[in-house]
This record gives C-alpha cells, structure tokens and sequence, in this order.
C-alpha cells in the first residue's frame, strides 16, 4: 500500500508543478497582487504530496531517499518550492514564485523519468550525519539558485528600467529593493546551510576515508568559492561590501557555479564526490 | 395593452469631445445658478424630469417626459442654443449608454479617471434638492453609479497613473517598494514640485524634503505637505541624504551632475539613487548615469514612455468595459420596461376579473363543471398571451441595444 502511494506521489508531483507554474504563470501576466484560494490549494497539495513522497520512500526504504540523484533533484525542488512558499508567506516577492516553479517543475520531471527508468536506485545506509549533510547541502544550494534567481531578475528589471523599456518586466516583476531583500535573505540563509553541509561534508570524507578525497579536488574547490561568495553578499548591512546591482551580478554567476557543481557531481570521474557513493 | 414605457428620456449635451473651450464655456452651468436652471428645464412643458451635468468638460442635460421631440427642442432651446453643430444628442437607450459611459470615465479627457463619478453624484444631489428628479431620473443615475464602480472594480481602466507626477510615483515605486522607509528630496517648489510631493505624500513616502533657490517659497510648499526644507547650498549632502531626487526647477544649466555626485562623496545604497528629471531644459545632467555610485536617472522621455504604458493599457480594458455597459444598460431597460409594465399588469388583473364574472354569470345550473373550466381558462390564456405577445416584441435585449447603439459601442468606434 505504502509503495502505490510513494509512487503515486512521485507521478503525481510533476503534474502538480506543472498546475502551479501554469496558476503562477497565469498571475504574473495578470498582474494579480491578491492570493486566492486556488493558488493556495495548488500551492499546499504540492507541499503535501512532497511529503509524503519523502515520508513513504523513507518507510520503504528505511533511509531518506536523498543520496541518489533523482531523489537529490527531487529534494532540491521541494527545497525551491518550500522557501518560496514562506518568502511568499512573509510577504515578500509573489512574482517570483512562476521563476521558481517552473524550474522545479524541471527538476521534479527529471527526477521521475529517472525514477521510471530505474526505480530500484541503489542507496547505502549512511547514517544521520550523512543525511543533514545532504539535506543542509541541497537546503543551501535551493537558497543560493533562488537568490541567483532573484540576482537575474534584479539585472533585467534594473536593465529594462535604464534602457526606458516598461513592458511585461517592468510592471510585473517584484520592485528592486524586493528583489534585493530576497536576494540577500536567501543568500544568507543558504550561506549558513551550507558552512554546515560542506564543514560537514569534509569531516565526513576524511571520517570514512572516501577514495578519491582531496582538498584540490574541484567540487570542494568550487563549493568553498561559492560559499565565500555568498557570503560576501549576505554580508550585514554595516559591512556591507557589494552594492544592489554588483551583488545581483554576482548571485547570477553563483547560480551558473551551482549548477554545474551538481552536474559535476553526477558525472563519474570528474570528481570524487558522486550522488550515490 | 402596452408594455412600452409611456416617457422618453433625452440626453442633450457638449464635451471636450464636441466643443472647444469657448462653447464648453457658454454651455456651462455655473454651481450657483444649477438650482434655477434645474427648475427653468422643469417648468417647460412636456418635461417631466430633469438633471444637469456640468463640469469643466462636459455639460450635458438629461430629460424625462412624454414626448421625445419635445425634450430634445427644449434642451436645444435653453441651453444649447446656437450651437447645434457642436452638440450630440441620444435618445433611450444610446442615453442610458452614454451615462454609464460618462460615469466609467470612458469620456473623459484621461480615460478612466474618477472624478466624474463624484461629479455625477453631485449633480443627482442638486436635482434632487431641486426637486426636478423622479422614480426614473433617480433610478438611472443610481444604476449609471454603480455601473462606473463596477467598471472600475471589474477592469483595469483606471489602473496605472497618466499624468508625469504620478508617473515619477511609479517608477519610484518599481525600485524602491515601500514608501515608508524611503525619503526624497524636491528641488524645485513650484507647481509641478508640489504635485509631486503631494503623490509621494498620498503613497506614505517616509521624509520629504523640499529646497528650492528661493527658500520661502520651498517653505510654503513644505508646510502644506508636512515637509522639511533645506537650503539650495546644500544639494549634495542633501542628496546624499536621501533615496530619491525629483528636479523640477527652471535652470538654464543642470543643477546635478556627476562632478557634484563626486565631489559631494555621495555613498552607494543597496539600491540605485533614483534621479527624476521633469524639467525643461535639464537640471540633471546625463552624466549622473555614469557615476560609479549607482544612479539611475528618469528624464521626460522616461516619464512619458511610463505615461503612454498606462494609457494603453487602459485602452486595452474597453471591450471588457463595452461588454459591462452593455450589459448594464440591458438591465436598466429592463427594469424600466417591468415598472412600466405595472399598470399593464393592473388593466390585466381587472380584465380576468371581468371574464370570471362573466363566466359566472352565464353558468347556469347543470353547467358541464369541467367543460365550462376549460372555458374560462382559454379565455384568460388567450387575453395573457396576447399581453406576453406584445410585450416580448417590445422587451429589449443585449442584441436589441447593440443594434440600437451601433456605431456608439466603444468597441466599434475607430
């Protein structure tokens, strides 16, 4: 029973997405500023069925299913999604949720073909330790996607306003200061995650003495010059040393270097960290 | 038996539309003399009810009576006499129409905009102190309110500001959000200054500051809007001071430029430092966009641009404010045509009365009951359908008010 469910809602979460991103996508060229009941309803059955995928695969499998790539790719959408909703909740940007659901939607479809076409991913039991690695590192890296987000919307709406363009962007993205705030909020929260995760991580690969391992090795290399860029733009406000348009620019670029740490990751060879190692 | 209203409504009137200035100002109907002209168009004969619109740009009078014709030549007698040419005229319907239009702000001179409703308010309110209104006139007015409300709830018509001081409002907007943590500063005190500080004002801005080369004069525009004042010396630590800087001063050269950015160690926000330039010539020059702590600056152009975005999108709104009117306008002649079904309905009630006694009469005793029921009730049937007949052929519909507006639908209007 638990396993139709489990998969049910693994089937079920891409179409969800895909429901939200089209409800979302819909407000934003609407304009809409006031948050009816169907974008809720949208918004907590997609939360749910998250749920309760990651509760049922932790069940059947006696592990949270994080460690191999669809269940990461699934992780980190839930990750987008979620801290959209409470950004959303705290009152902050509501445009912003279409550029986050549709890039969820991505990953969540991803995820699943890759689940259809292997559904007995092999995961080892690794224990606690190990899974808030995982966990803080896919929470860190959803904050800095999102805060890079925000960082490429700032630019276009800084862009178009300087270039004297008011069409679509002009009128329906969230304002600069908003932009901003979200984009150091996010930054600042992934920041700590991921001095957690990647700290973390390091003690754990010398713990285990993990083949491969070495300070030079370019995903830890990448990781530390993420992380210290992020935290350069979640700096206080009193030290604060990039302005608006400089710290957009550079959550972009942290963006670009995300993604293709995850994709390094899932390549074997390239480094000694893989997915389901 | 007639199901047709017995009275006719005309609409009479000139507007920015028709007439230039000077007719508009012949036509025009000063507050003062509103009651007596109320009750000079009432006393005339063969007019029922009657109210006035007049505002800087419209003037227009609204006649109930029996006869249509007699309504017109009266209006055209009184008020508009010699200016034919310039005036329109619309009966029934097209009437009715054009109220709701008038009162959704469609013939305005911004589109959209909401004064027109208070306006139209006002003038009800001074025919009905005049005692010149009835069931109907008050009725349709009512019914032409809450059809502007609900134009301006339903679309966007009204959406985004059209004029270059609350454009400036907006685009401040777009950067900085909040107005309550922002602050700007005007230089500048004349009309256009004060225009502005009174939008920022009305948005909640945090500190407005006014300067201005002549400081009594910045100080008298600060007191009515509750700002401070600085002197023109400072401009470059005041404007380090603040989020947002609106120029609207006569110079003959710019007043801000990137050397007094520079030289004043003006320091960078989280946000650009937003320059607003509504002055002509220049008083913030181009090089402001230049300087390294981040400004970004809007002149007239920029203003105009935000200006002609929101003029289209409201036009954008007029076939969904055709399609409210229509519908509006279909229930308000409905209605009329069910209020003046109602002694119809009495004449009805008497006639069946007289056919049952007439039955009654000619029953006699062994009258077949059910043969004589039958009777009665193709008796009546036939007086009901005959009313329903008629009435049916008279009863408007939304295609019968399309047709009767054609060429008047703001749909259909090039």
């Amino acid at each position: 029973m638990i396993d139709v469910v489990t998969s049910l809602a693994g089937v079920l979460l891409p179409v969800a997405l895909f429901g939200c991103s089209m409800r979302f996508a819909d407000e934003f060229r609407k304009g809409t500023s006031a948050t009816s009941d169907r974008r809720t309803t949208w918004v907590a059955a997609t939360l749910f069925l998250y749920v309760v995928f990651f509760s049922g695969a932790a069940w059947m499998r006696g592990a949270p299913p994080f460690s191999g790539v669809a269940g990461f790719l699934t992780l980190l959408g839930f990750y987008l999604f979620a801290i959209q909703a409470v950004v959303e909740r705290l009152g902050g940007a509501k445009p912003l949720a279409v550029f986050v659901a549709v890039p969820a939607f991505l990953l969540e479809t991803t995820a699943a073909a890759m689940r259809a076409s292997a559904p007995l991913e092999e995961t080892a039991k690794r224990g606690l330790l190990f899974t808030v690695h995982i966990v803080t590192i896919a929470g860190s890296s959803a904050c800095l996607l999102l805060a890079g987000a925000c960082g490429i919307l700032y630019l276009v709406l800084d862009r178009s306003m300087r270039k004297g363009t008011f069409g679509v962007v002009f009128g329906g993205l969230p304002d600069l200061a908003e932009l901003g705030a979200t984009l150091r909020g996010t930054a600042r929260v992934g920041f700590v995650l991921m001095t957690v995760g990647y700290n973390l991580g390091i003690w754990l690969a010398h713990d285990e003495k993990t083949t491969g391992f070495r300070y030079t090795d370019p995903t830890v290399l990448l990781t530390f010059a993420v992380w210290l860029l992020f935290g350069v733009i979640a700096a206080p406000s009193r030290i604060r040393l990039l302005g608006g348009r400089t710290a957009a620019r550079a959550a972009a670029g942290g963006l670009l270097v995300i993604v293709v740490l995850i994709v390094m990751s899932a390549i074997p060879g390239i480094s000694f960290h893989r997915f389901t190692s | 038996m007639t199901v047709v209203p017995d009275s006719a409504l005309v609409l009479v009137g000139v507007s920015h539309e028709s007439a230039g200035l000077d007719i508009r100002q012949r036509c025009a109907v000063e507050k003062t003399g509103l009651e007596a002209a109320l009750r000079e168009l009432r006393d005339r004969s063969g007019v029922d009810e009657v109210c006035i619109v007049s505002t800087c740009n419209r003037t227009e009078v609204l006649l109930i009576g029996p006869d249509a014709s007699v309504l017109e030549a009266t209006a055209r007698e009184t008020r508009f006499s010699g200016v034919d040419s310039e005036i329109y005229v619309h009966h029934g319907a097209a009437a009715v129409f054009h109220l709701f239009g008038v009162c959704s702000g469609l013939h305005s001179m911004v589109l959209g905009e909401s004064e027109i409703q208070a306006q139209v308010k006002d003038a009800l309110g001074a025919a009905q102190a005049a005692g010149t209104t009835g069931p109907w006139m008050e009725s349709l007015f009512q019914h032409a309110l809450k059809t502007g409300k609900r134009v301006r709830t339903e679309t966007a018509i009204s959406s985004g500001n059209v004029s270059v001081a609350s454009a400036a409002v907006d685009l401040i907007a777009r950067v900085h959000g909040r107005f309550d943590r922002v602050s700007a500063l005007i230089v500048g005190a004349g009309e256009t200054g004060v225009r502005v500080g009174t939008h920022l004002r009305a948005r909640g801005i945090g500190r407005l500051t006014f300067t201005n080369r002549t400081l009594a004069r910045a100080e008298a525009a600060a007191r009515d809007l509750g700002a401070e004042v600085v002197p023109f010396d400072a401009l470059a630590p005041e404007i380090d001071r603040h989020d947002v800087v609106v120029a609207c001063v006569e110079a003959e050269r710019p007043v801000i430029d990137k050397a007094l950015l520079d030289g004043a160690r003006v320091r960078r926000g989280d946000v650009p430092k937003v320059f607003i330039d509504v002055s002509v010539p220049r008083a913030v020059a181009v090089d402001v966009r230049d300087w390294k702590g981040d400004g970004m600056l809007f002149d007239l152009d920029a203003l105009d641009a935000v200006v002609a975005r929101n003029r289209d999108a409201r036009k954008a709104e007029l076939g969904k404010v055709d399609a409210i009117l229509l519908e509006e306008t279909r229930k308000h002649l409905g209605v009329r045509a069910y209020a003046a079904m109602a002694p119809a309905l009495t004449t009805l009630g008497d006639r069946f009365e007289e056919i049952r006694l007439e039955w009654l009469a000619k029953r006699g005793a062994g009258t077949d009951i059910d043969a004589a029921s039958r009777d009665l009730a193709n008796r009546l049937l036939a007086v009901a359908l005959a009313s329903v007949k008629e009435g049916a052929r008279l009863m408007t519909s939304v295609e019968a008010v399309r047709k009767t507006l054609r060429g008047q639908s703001w749909k259909e209007t090039p």
